[in-house]
C-alpha cells in the first residue's frame, strides 16, 4: 500500500464522474496506486492518481460488461473478468512501449493471480481457465473441465510449504481443492471435494491464515464451514451457524483472525473466530462477539493489512477493521464508523451436524482444452 | 402436468400465458420453475414484464419477483430472472427461469444464452423491480 493513512474507520474514495463502480480491489506496488476500481461499463480506474497508466492506455473490456474481477501478475500484466469475457493486457513499462491485449471470450465469475504465475478464473460450469502470460509453452491458455460438470464460482490460491492449492466454492457441489500445480497445461494432479448431502450451496471461500491450508467457506444460508487442512482426508469441515446473521450470503473474508461476512442486509464481524478455531478453542461452545453493521453493499474485498473495500450502490468505502471494531477492550469505535449492533452469540451447530459433509474425489477431467486468446489491436 | 393456459391475460397487452409441462418438470434437460412458486406468482412475473415492457432487441421479455428487499428464487437452480421468448401474435407466451445460472444447469442452459442484456436490468431498476444493489450484482453474474 502506498500512502493510505486510514485514521478513520471509514473513508470514501473519490470516483471519477460517470464512473459506476462494480468492483474494487487492491493494486500491486508496481501500479503505483492503492486501489483498482472496475466499472459497470467495463473500464478500470486506479486511485489515487492513475498509477503507471495513462489516459490512452488500453484498459477496458471490449464487451462493455461490468467488471467482476481484476488480477495482477509479474510487473506488467493485468487480467480483467466479466460475465462475458476475460481480457489480458500489459502495462507499458516505459514511454513508447506498445501495450498488448488479448481476449478469451468466456464469461467468468472473477479472476485471481496464482502464486505459480497463472491467471486462474472460475468459469462456472465451463470449468477452470488457467493462463500463463508470456509463457513460451505452446499452449499458454488451458481450460480444465469436469465430467460431470462442476459449477466453479469463486477461487482462492493458498500456499503452504511452497506447495500451491487452488480452492473453489463450487455451489451445490461443495468445496473443490486442486493441488500440486506442476504443469497446469496437462491434467491437474490432486484434488479433493467436500460436499454436503443436503447440497449446501457454497458461494465463497477464503484463506484463514497465510502459509496454511486452512480455509473458511460460506453457503447461501449463512452457514460457515471452517477447515484446518483443506487437503486432509480425515478432517471434516466444522459447520457453524450464528443466529442473527440475516440476509442472502454474498462474501466471506478472513482478516486479522476475524471473519467478515457480507449479506444482503449487513456486514458482520465474527470477532476472533478464525484465530480461536486455529488455536484449537472449542468455538462451538464459546460465545463469539458478533458486530453487525447494517449496510446496503454490493461486494467487499480485502485491501492491505487490516483494511477492506466495500462497494456500495453509489460509492466505494475503505474500511479499517481495527478502527471499525474499536479498541481492544471494546472501546467506542473511531470517528466515521457506521452504527453497529454487538451481540455475544454461541454458535449453533446445524442439526445435521458435520456428518452430512462427506469427501469424495472430484469428477474426472475431460482432457484439458488448449485454446488461444484472441489478440486484439490496441 | 399438462400444458394449460392461465385464466387471465396480461393487463397491458392482453397476452395469454401458457404453463408448459416442459418447464415444470416434464423435461429434465429444461429449466424448471421452483415448486415453491404458485401459478399466480409465475404469471405475475410475466405480467410485470409485459406491463413495463422489459424486453431486449429480440423482443423477449424478462421478469423478476421482488418481495421487499429479497429477489425470490424462481427456478430450481436458484435463478432469479425469468425469460419469456417472443410469441407470434395471437399465440400464448411461455417462460422459464433463466439467470444467473448458479448451479450446473442442463446442457441447453449453459453458456451464452443465460445472459440477459444490460438494458434489461436497467429497465428493471428504473421501474422499481430491482434495487441498485440487485442490479449491480446481477450485471456481474452474481445472485442478488
Amino acid at each position: 500500500m502506498t500512502g493510505i493513512a486510514a485514521k478513520v474507520a471509514v473513508r470514501a474514495l473519490t470516483l471519477p464522474a460517470d464512473f459506476h463502480v462494480s468492483w474494487a480491489g487492491p493494486c500491486p506496488s508496481w501500479i503505483a496506486a492503492d486501489v483498482c476500481l472496475g466499472s459497470e461499463e467495463g473500464r478500470l480506474f486506479f486511485s489515487p492518481g492513475e498509477g503507471r497508466l495513462h489516459p490512452g492506455d488500453n484498459r477496458f473490456l471490449g464487451s462493455g460488461e461490468a467488471v467482476n474481477g481484476v488480477a495482477f501478475l509479474g510487473n506488467d500484466r493485468i487480467a480483467i473478468s466479466s460475465r462475458s469475457e476475460l481480457s489480458f493486457m500489459t502495462v507499458p513499462r516505459h514511454p513508447g512501449e506498445t501495450p498488448l491485449r488479448a481476449v478469451f471470450p468466456a464469461g467468468a465469475h472473477g479472476v485471481i493471480a496464482a502464486a505459480s504465475g497463472y491467471f486462474v478464473a472460475p468459469l462456472g460450469p465451463s470449468g477452470i481457465m488457467m493462463y500463463k502470460p508470456g509463457s513460451q509453452q505452446p499452449h499458454p491458455l488451458t481450460v480444465h473441465r469436469f465430467d460431470p460438470a462442476l459449477n466453479l464460482y469463486r477461487a482462492i490460491s493458498i500456499v503452504d510449504k511452497g506447495a500451491e492449492t487452488l480452492v473453489f466454492a463450487a455451489r451445490s457441489e461443495g468445496i473443490i481443492s486442486v493441488g500440486a500445480l506442476g504443469d497446469p497445461t496437462t491434467k491437474l494432479d490432486s484434488h479433493h471435494c467436500w460436499e454436503s448431502s443436503d447440497k449446501s450451496d457454497i458461494i465463497d471461500v477464503c484463506s484463514l491464515a497465510p502459509q496454511t491450508r486452512s480455509i473458511a467457506a460460506l453457503n447461501w444460508d449463512n452457514e460457515i464451514l471452517l477447515i484446518r487442512d483443506v487437503l486432509s482426508e480425515t478432517e471434516r469441515p466444522a459447520p457453524f451457524q450464528f443466529p442473527g446473521i440475516a440476509g442472502t450470503a454474498y462474501r466471506i473474508l478472513s482478516m486479522q483472525g476475524h471473519l467478515v461476512v457480507l449479506t444482503s442486509r449487513s456486514l458482520y464481524v465474527l470477532e476472533g473466530l478464525g484465530h480461536r478455531f486455529l488455536e484449537g478453542h472449542p468455538v462451538h461452545r464459546e460465545p463469539t462477539r458478533v458486530a453487525s453493521f447494517p449496510m446496503d453493499a454490493v461486494d467487499i474485498n480485502p485491501c492491505g493489512e487490516g483494511q477492506f473495500l466495500v462497494v456500495l450502490p453509489e460509492a466505494v468505502n475503505m474500511i479499517d477493521l481495527g478502527l471499525l471494531l474499536g479498541g481492544p477492550n471494546g472501546a467506542k469505535p473511531s470517528n466515521g464508523a457506521p452504527e453497529r449492533e454487538v451481540d455475544f452469540v454461541t454458535a449453533r451447530v446445524p442439526t445435521a451436524s458435520n456428518d452430512r459433509l462427506t469427501q469424495r474425489s472430484v469428477p474426472q477431467y475431460h482432457e484439458p482444452v488448449h485454446q488461444e486468446p484472441i489478440h486484439m489491436p490496441v | 402436468m399438462a400444458d394449460h393456459l392461465h385464466s387471465e391475460q396480461t393487463h397491458r397487452s392482453g397476452f395469454s400465458y401458457l404453463f408448459s409441462d416442459k418447464h415444470h418438470g416434464g423435461d429434465r434437460n429444461a429449466a424448471r420453475w421452483s415448486l415453491e412458486l404458485s401459478e399466480a406468482e409465475e404469471f405475475s412475473v410475466f405480467d410485470n414484464a409485459d406491463l413495463h415492457d422489459i424486453s431486449d432487441d429480440r423482443q423477449y421479455l424478462y421478469g423478476v419477483l421482488r418481495m421487499g428487499d429479497v429477489l425470490r428464487k424462481l427456478g430450481t437452480l436458484k435463478q432469479q430472472v425469468a425469460e419469456f421468448p417472443h410469441a407470434d401474435e395471437g399465440q400464448p407466451w411461455h417462460g422459464y427461469p433463466h439467470y444467473p445460472l448458479q448451479e450446473v444447469g442442463p446442457p441447453n442452459r449453459r453458456g451464452e444464452k443465460c445472459r440477459p442484456e444490460k438494458i434489461v436490468f436497467e429497465i428493471m431498476e428504473r421501474v422499481g423491480l430491482l434495487t441498485k444493489r440487485h442490479r449491480k450484482r446481477l450485471m456481474k453474474g452474481d445472485h442478488a
